[in-house]
């Protein structure tokens, strides 16, 4: 018996052929390839400042033309008599906003998709996305209002049941919950988006399934929603995971102050100071530099380790 | 990016201008000779003791407080009296330990808030480092812990602090005079029969003398790009010294060609025609306004002869009371303390260049005092403080402000 297999045609076009044939769908993506290119791509060159003893007054020119110092920003950064302290909170930080707001969205997501009123269920859906259009600005304006010894709502309660007034904008102990409580309100209703999609996007063939194996609704979610929209769940956590130096300078600088910078002062606040305030901007692109490679060796990590336990990665 | 103006600027040639910032071009100097810029403000005493004297009056003290011990009869009262009502009185505020420094520490201590020499040593050290600041710190720390200093004083801004004056709840700020200097002045404005009256002080005196430090002019100037012409450089410096030379050219510069008008029965006193709620939309906002200074300083100064404890309830009175807060009749630096290094040209720049630990020893005062003030720390531990202070680095930024001494000498 003779099995013809089907003829591979190939290319007659080439390359340029390919690229004039489809050149309207170029033509579409090129205003994001040229955004990427001159504001992603074009301002690496920058980086080279980081190497470099620049001095403002040069201007741009400084970049190229400023003595080279090779690692000596990267050297004051890690030898700070408070780089420990700095790491230290920008990864406690994060490590919390991971813990808490990560499965915050999953869960919110789960939980609507449970819902069978569908007027409540839009409803839950839109109050939750409404923190996430304030800005961050009116979002701790309104913690300082919560929160002020003086003033506040909380402390009005506190005295009301015969307590003392807590400080808890300036008190340690209480100044990374304030954070982390707040970026969970403020994004938990934004970001169980993704997860909804994917969890419409599931095959309700699979629920019947489990229906006819007995499942109730709780199983259905941990045997079939779950591991459903487990591959969203490990590329979201990879790309969370490479912002992992990113603690929230926004929300930090505008609630922090001395009392707290023990818990509070990040990478990103601290090159603030004494980087940008100071004018060392040379010093403040090392530390930027450092934070990046650092997420680099992350997202790498984590999707390597994704890929490893059978997951999708992210490439 | 910029150019110095060394031999464009002639005294002869710009009177306007030699009169007003003549002796401050120093900051503009550099080592060299080199002047890069016109300075904009001048030596200052900017951190009275301000405060409600409608207030100290219904409490019944009529003095401005002159030593400390007048200083907590009045804020006690002002307590006790709860004279802003519902509980709500602030006695003091200020918006961080530095405010209160400038303020205060020269009472306590022979250096005020600047460096100083330890002729023990013969060494610049910081100015919280030396003899008297711990007392300082437990003046303030017993204001803090009696609810005197306002409680969220470390972590708020000028903003929420002139929201809180606007309230009528503060009774007294030890700050930069504008912070609530120009609330009250917001607060005229917004009602011309209110019954809040500022009044201020520069003469409190401590245990060692004057309390407020004297403010150097700063290096902060008005400076030229380095592509302008030669022409263009004369321009510039002709225009501020018109400005600060002739009054209707300041006037015209401030609130605009013909939308001003001298106060009836002054001849130096102007008033905007523009009402306030139309500047949005007028094109002109006083963006050519450069100078701070002005001319004919002395008849203004003599416009407000009294000395004023305390001002006319008025809007226009109260808001140029306030802003000629800083002319050399009320802000005098002779009246006030000045520090050791007051008319020495230290390069803290240089240090935080040339020392990376210096960023790290800031970051432990401003914390760890802070600390100190609000109990979080027992005072106990001051000598503790000093050893991190040093173990982080603070002798190599005082060998690096010892070796630029030196350099001076």
């Amino acid at each position: 018996m003779t099995v013809f297999a089907p003829a591979v045609r190939k290319n007659k076009l080439g390359f340029l052929g390919t690229l004039w044939k489809y050149r309207f769908y170029y033509w579409l993506a090129l205003p994001g390839l040229i955004y990427f290119l001159v504001f992603q791509y074009g301002p690496m060159a920058g980086i080279l400042m980081a190497f470099k003893d620049f001095s403002p007054l040069e201007g741009y020119r400084g970049i190229i033309t400023g003595d080279w110092v090779g690692l000596a920003n990267f050297e004051r950064f890690c030898n700070s008599y408070y780089f420990w302290n700095i790491m230290g909170n920008t990864l406690a930080i994060s490590g919390l906003k991971i813990l808490y707001g990560f499965p915050a969205p999953i869960i919110l997501a789960l939980l609507l998709n449970e819902v069978r009123s569908l007027h409540f269920k839009k409803t839950v859906q839109t109050i939750s996305y409404m923190p996430h259009f304030l800005s961050m600005v009116v979002v701790m304006g309104i913690l300082r209002k919560l929160f002020s010894a003086d003033t506040g709502y909380v402390n009005y309660f506190i005295k009301l049941m015969g307590g003392e007034e807590i400080t808890f904008l300036a008190d340690e102990r209480y100044f990374r919950g304030i954070l982390v409580g707040s970026t969970v309100w403020q994004t938990v209703g934004w970001g169980s988006i993704i997860y909804l999609a994917a969890i419409t996007g599931i095959d309700p063939a699979l629920y019947e399934a489990a229906t006819i194996d007995g499942a109730n609704r709780l199983q259905q979610v941990f045997h079939v929603t779950i591991p459903s929209i487990a591959n969203v769940v490990v590329i979201m956590l990879i790309l969370r995971m490479g912002q992992i130096l990113n603690a929230g300078f926004e929300q930090i600088f505008l609630l922090y102050s001395p009392a707290v910078y023990s818990v509070a002062d990040i990478i990103d606040t601290y090159v603030y100071r004494e980087g940008l305030i100071s004018m060392n901007y040379e010093y403040a692109t090392a530390v930027g530099l450092f934070k990046s490679v650092v997420a680099v060796i992350l997202v790498l990590g984590t999707n390597i380790i994704a890929r490893r336990l059978g997951q999708e990665g992210i490439w | 990016m910029i150019q110095p103006i060394t031999d464009f600027y002639d005294e002869s040639l710009y009177p306007g201008i030699a009169e007003q910032f003549g002796p401050y071009m120093a900051v503009m100097t550099d080592n060299d000779g080199e002047l890069w810029g016109l300075p904009r403000t001048f030596d200052m005493a900017v951190y009275p003791y301000i405060y409600r004297a409608d207030y100290a009056e219904d409490v019944g003290v009529t003095e401005a407080p002159a030593t400390i011990d007048d200083l907590n009869t009045l804020l006690y009262l002002f307590q006790s009296e709860d004279v802003a009502g519902e509980g709500k009185t602030i006695p003091l505020i200020c918006t961080g330990i530095g405010e209160l420094e400038w303020s205060l520490l020269a009472g306590y201590t022979d250096y005020g808030r600047g460096l100083w020499l330890d002729s023990t040593d013969n060494k610049i050290k910081l100015w919280y480092v030396q003899p008297g600041y711990k007392d300082f710190l437990t003046q303030v720390a017993q204001w803090y812990a009696d609810g005197i200093l306002y409680k969220e004083s470390f972590n708020i801004n000028v903003q929420q602090l002139r929201e809180l004056v606007t309230e009528g709840r503060v009774c007294s700020s030890l700050q930069w005079h504008s912070s609530m200097g120009i609330a009250l002045q917001t607060m005229y404005q917004a009602d011309e029969n209110t019954e809040a009256v500022g009044a201020f002080t520069h003469k409190l005196t401590g245990p060692k003398g004057l309390c407020e430090t004297a403010y150097k002019g700063s290096s902060t100037g008005l400076l030229i790009s380095a592509k302008a012409s030669d022409a263009v450089v004369a321009a510039c410096l002709k225009m501020v010294d018109l400005e600060l030379s002739n009054l209707d050219a300041w006037y015209n510069s401030t609130y605009g060609m013909d939308a001003w008008k001298y106060i009836e029965g002054s001849e130096i006193a102007a008033e905007a025609t523009v009402p306030t709620e139309d500047v949005a939309t007028e094109t002109y906002q006083g963006e050519y306004r450069v100078a701070l200074g002005k001319t004919r300083i002395d008849e203004f100064n003599e416009l407000f002869k009294t000395d004023a404890r305390y001002v006319e309830s008025n809007g226009e009175t109260a808001g140029l009371f306030f802003y000629y807060m800083y002319t050399r009749q009320y802000s005098s630096v002779d009246d006030v303390y000045q520090p050791f290094d007051f008319h020495l040209n230290f390069n803290g720049t240089a240090v935080s260049e040339e020392v990376p630990e210096y960023s790290d020893v800031n970051r432990m005062y401003e914390e760890e005092v802070v600390k100190f003030v609000t109990g979080v720390r027992s005072l106990d531990e001051w000598d503790d403080f000093i050893a991190e202070l040093y173990a982080a680095g603070m002798d190599k930024v005082e060998d690096a402000y010892t070796a630029q001494y030196a350099d001076m000498q």
